[in-house]
């Protein structure tokens, strides 16, 4: 809202304001400057932030009060000469007649006057002025009136040629569907039945609260005019405004609420001007329609609690004097529940209608910076929070692992979406005018993370151990068959094998999963991967594993597949992606352990390399050594793979270690060597192994 | 001039280690003490040293010149002595191993800063969902239904707002914890709700269509204004260092009531001057709001406040373009 300090100082007393007091007395009063700057004549001029609640200080006479009562100044009001209360209700009266068919809350007052005569022509100095002062062009004296009645006190009003009104009959009406409307901006309407118009006998010749028709617009030739001054429903003015995609003046202020019981003034305001600038005859009285003017808004604030609010002690009639200051009527009583302020709102102020709103007031004039600050608070201990801690030793874990954290966003395309979307799930998205591209809330952390690795490709960030890449984060799908909504944040990661190794990339995605779930779980955690057909149709076939921890599902292990590597376009290279619900990992934390003794006597190690057909897996193998549960048995290892010339096409050697150890005493190698042999026999038998010398 | 100084005098000691034999040492005597030396180069810049640095650079002029020399003598007198070393010695100036580690992510690490320090102020961590119904991001906030926020325009709905009753819809504020949180659990409460919010903004340095807010909320029996800034202030002195102030001022927030901008006069930088920065708003909670979620107004107050994350980490960190913060280059991580 542009603001001239010139005009400010004509509705103050004394009028010496200077832009930097403005400044500074708006700042401390909620109304921030995007701007101040020096204009042409001395004069300069404001660009003031008004909060939406505040529609009454889109206007000078709302910014000058304001700065009056904060600064200790009187608001001179422009002044009326006649009557400023309407009377009884003459829909008719000398050459208008007014019939309001929506007199409730969506045209609570309409009122017109009649002006015969004016000389329209340009304006007088003064108006010129003040308007271009605030960035408005004038356009001729009448019409530069409205303009100003607008700016000094923030009621729109509108000015027709009462000779294209056939009768001078205005009607206030709902639009038809499909009735057309030209605008004064040159723009054709087509208008719907949710919109209000201002009409004559037969069309709109006005949109309501928003723009005045082009064909009884005032011109060089108008000889009579009918000035309106109407109060509008804010909500349906912006409705209309959106719908129509045009924004004016003097729909901004509606949108905010401007109240019937300042329209009569309003009217006659703009009346008294227009005869001083234009000249012409002012007919007697008005033609009006409207409901019944709703009473002032009472609302007794109790000070006992207004004091609560503010927490410092302020004396009841210090309250009443900072609200008087800005018009509210307000007058301290003694209650049996204690003091209290009564007040009477302002027509002005329709935010102001609870006891909330004027402890707001009182805080907001006295100043916030009158609320003391303390050296201490108060605190309830309260136990650490468990996720908390978690998520950050795992996120440190993940970093001393060599994993670097990212922040990536939550949509992805459709595309995307489907190939990363778990069986009977369908992506949610939204309007793909927001997000032209990537409309899907992403089902899963991995193509998120594959475009890291790709943006860092193409910068030609590779480091030589790899890229690897965890984060904790939101995925959203939708269930099938109920439309039930899912939202789970997870723990996503990426590991890329710069050797095209994805074994061994599974290995350390595997290894980085395993650590963080005995971060939060302890080392007795148990990570499970089973081999399950791909979860994702994005994975490459065979590759994927259901993680479980402790038996329960947690998420997925797997290769990113051909086709989604190209589709975001990385060459080939090997990827392991993996997730678990960060809800199941964190909340193992913290781990319960119960600490064993040490083992009083050393252990045997045979490690053995066993020749075995490719398909073999190190489960079954282990599964081997677990159902013989050989005697003294104290745990089993996987130390490695060899494939060669040496073990044969189709075959690889896998090497295992045994520990043997008796809790009570040393043991000797004959004692183990018994459960060895029984051991090798069961591999050559079960699983067609050889022994590897 | 005084690091340049502390330069010469390492580089100085480690290369005489390095001498051997006298030919090496005297090499070194005209490299460092020389008349054409680094320790006359250095001397001949002097006079360029702005003149309340003078007694500083003078003082460490002689306390490296004599530093040198005594390590020449002393090093002279050993090779005249020492047998040359066999075999392998230890290297201690090779670099170290460091096995290859990653690194928190900047904004992860702000958050759980912020956190830590209103965890010492009471204020426990809560969590809510990122999609959102319009009930816990507009109606319980006061955000009434024909209300300018709502625009489709201004947020990411799922669902379209005009054609469903329960239109979902990515949250655009952490305000929708406190409604979570004030749903289900009874004062006193004192949470902070961090968390990604998603706004439709074009996207340039300073803005992105997704960023992250962290929100805290206060009820209990007499909380007023007053708890509200020193709240605040302690946080700002805690975080910032004690040299912090805040500054509130008038505002309007539909959940809030008084609303006020919250302004900090910190060093986003530790050792940067202090200046004020417009970091979020707060305001005493609105007794509507307390009595969506089912809270008593009469019996309990509160004060509710929100900041951008992003914001400070871009100042502590000088980050100059908020999209580098989401296109995760490994060496724009790296660099923490």
């Amino acid at each position: 809202m542009l603001i001239s300090v010139r005009w400010l100082n004509r509705l103050l007393e004394p009028g010496n304001l200077s832009g930097a007091e403005a400044e500074a007395a708006l700042t401390d009063l909620g109304f921030p400057l995007e701007s101040r700057e020096a204009i042409a004549g001395g004069d300069e001029r404001l660009d003031v932030e008004v909060t939406s609640n505040r529609g009454d200080c889109l206007s000078h006479v709302g910014v000058a009060r304001e700065i009056a009562a904060a600064t200790g100044r009187q608001l001179k009001q422009p002044a009326v000469r006649l009557r400023a209360d309407l009377g009884a209700a003459p829909g008719a009266l000398g050459s208008a007649r007014v019939e309001n068919l929506i007199a409730d809350d969506r045209c609570p007052l309409f009122v017109a006057r009649v002006i015969r005569g004016v000389r329209v022509g340009p304006s007088p100095g003064w108006l010129v002025e003040a308007l271009e002062s605030i960035g408005q062009r004038s356009v001729n004296n009448v019409v530069d009136c409205s303009n100003y009645v607008l700016f000094e006190m923030g009621h729109p009003t509108h000015a027709f040629d009462l000779a294209t009104i056939p009768e001078g009959r205005i009607v206030v009406r709902m639009a038809r569907d499909g009735e057309p409307f030209a605008a004064l901006d040159g723009r054709k309407h087509t208008l719907s039945a949710q919109d209000m118009v201002v009409a004559d006998r037969d069309r709109a010749i006005g949109l309501a609260g928003v723009i005045g028709g082009l064909e009884t617009s005032v011109t060089d030739r108008t000889r009579d005019v009918v000035l309106e001054a109407a109060a509008w429903s804010p909500w349906r003015v912006r409705a209309t405004a959106r719908r129509r995609g045009i924004r004016t003046d003097a729909s901004h202020r509606y949108e905010r609420y401007v109240d019937e019981r300042t329209t009569a003034f309003a009217s006659a305001r703009l009346a008294e001007m227009i005869v001083e600038v234009a000249g012409g005859t002012l007919e007697d009285g008005a033609a009006w329609s409207g409901r019944a003017a709703p009473p002032p808004t009472v609302v007794t604030m109790r000070a006992a609690r207004c004091r609560a609010i503010l927490g410092y002690d302020l004396p009841t009639a210090e309250m009443a004097r900072l609200l008087r200051a800005i018009e509210v009527d307000a007058r301290v009583e003694h209650t049996a529940g204690g003091e209290a302020v009564r007040c009477e709102a302002p027509p002005f102020r329709p935010d102001l209608t609870r006891e909330i709103d004027l402890i707001e007031e009182v805080a907001r004039t006295a100043g916030l910076g009158k609320a003391p600050v303390r050296e201490r608070i108060e605190i309830e201990a309260r136990p650490p929070q468990n996720i908390e801690r978690a998520g950050r030793e795992v996120a440190s874990v993940l970093a001393g692992l060599g994993f670097f954290e990212t922040v990536t966003f939550g949509f992805v395309s459709r595309d995307e979406a489907s190939a990363w979307m778990p069986a009977g799930l369908s992506a949610l998205a939204v309007d793909e005018s927001r997000r032209a591209g990537e409309p899907a809330l992403r089902p899963s952390l991995a193509p998120s993370l594959l475009r890291c690795l790709r943006a860092n490709h193409h910068a030609g960030v590779r480091p030589a151990t790899g890229v690897r890449l965890f984060e904790t984060a939101a995925v959203f799908a939708e269930r099938l068959a109920t439309r039930e909504t899912i939202e789970s944040r997870n723990l996503g990661l990426l590991v890329e094998s710069p050797e095209g190794d994805g074994q061994r990339a599974l290995r350390e995605l595997r290894g980085a999963v395993e650590a963080a779930v005995r971060t939060a779980g302890g080392s007795r955690a148990r990570v499970l991967v089973a081999p399950v057909e791909r979860v994702m149709p994005a994975l490459a076939e065979g590759s994927c594993g259901e993680v479980s921890v402790d038996g329960a599902a947690a998420g997925y292990i797997g290769l990113v597949g051909g086709a989604a590597l190209r589709a975001v376009g990385i060459e080939e290279s090997a990827v392991a992606v993996g997730e678990v619900k960060a809800s199941v990992v964190l909340a193992m934390f913290p781990p319960a352990a119960t600490i064993e003794a040490l083992p009083a006597f050393p252990a045997i190690e045979r490690d053995l390399s066993l020749v075995v057909d490719e398909p073999t897996a190190w489960a079954v193998i282990e599964a081997v050594v677990r159902e013989a549960a050989p005697d003294r048995l104290d745990g089993v290892e996987f130390v490695g793979v060899y494939r060669g010339k040496q073990v044969g096409a189709g075959k690889k050697s896998v090497t295992l270690r045994l520990r043997f150890r008796d809790p009570a005493r040393t043991l000797r190698h004959d004692e183990v060597d018994p459960q060895v042999a029984a051991l090798v026999s069961a591999f050559e038998s079960r699983l067609g192994a050889a022994l590897r010398k | 001039m005084l690091d340049e100084l502390a330069q010469i005098e390492r580089d100085g000691l480690t290369l005489l280690a390095a001498s051997k034999d006298a030919a090496s040492l005297e090499r070194w005597r005209l490299d460092y003490l020389g008349d054409k030396g680094r320790l006359k180069q250095a001397n001949l810049r002097f006079r360029e040293v702005p003149k309340e640095q003078k007694p500083a650079a003078g003082a460490k002029l002689n306390a490296v010149q004599k530093s040198l020399q005594e390590a020449f003598d002393a090093r002279k007198a050993e090779v005249g002595a020492a047998a040359p070393p066999t075999g392998p010695m230890l290297d201690l100036t090779e670099p170290g191993l460091t096995p290859p580690i990653g690194r928190r992510h900047i904004l992860m690490r702000v958050r759980e800063e912020l956190c830590e320090v209103f965890a010492r102020m009471g204020f426990e961590v809560a969590d809510g969902p990122e999609l959102e119904d319009e009930a816990h991001n507009f109606t319980l906030l006061n955000i009434p239904p024909d209300h300018p926020a709502r625009s489709p325009i201004d947020n990411f709905y799922v669902d379209d707002p005009d054609a469903t009753d329960r239109p979902r819809m990515l949250r655009s504020q952490t305000s929708t914890v406190q409604a979570r949180v004030m749903e289900t659990r009874k004062p006193p409460i004192r949470i902070v709700a961090p968390g990604r919010v998603y706004r439709p903004d074009t996207v340039d340095a300073t803005h992105s269509f997704m960023f992250h807010q962290i929100e805290g909320l206060s009820v209990d029996r007499g909380v007023s204004l007053a708890d509200l800034k020193t709240t605040l202030m302690q946080f700002a002195r805690a975080y910032f260092g004690p040299d912090a102030d805040i500054r509130l001022r008038p505002s309007f927030f539909p959940f809030t009531e008084p609303s006020a901008e919250l302004d900090m006069k910190i060093a986003l930088r530790p050792g940067d001057p202090p200046r004020w920065i417009e970091l979020g708003g707060c305001g005493m909670v609105d007794p509507a709001v307390f009595t969506a979620c089912g809270i008593d107004p009469e019996e309990w107050t509160g004060f509710a406040f929100g900041f951008g994350i992003e914001r400070i980490a871009m100042g502590r960190y000088k980050v100059p373009d908020i999209r580098m913060l989401f296109e995760n280059d490994l060496r724009f991580l790296a660099q923490v």
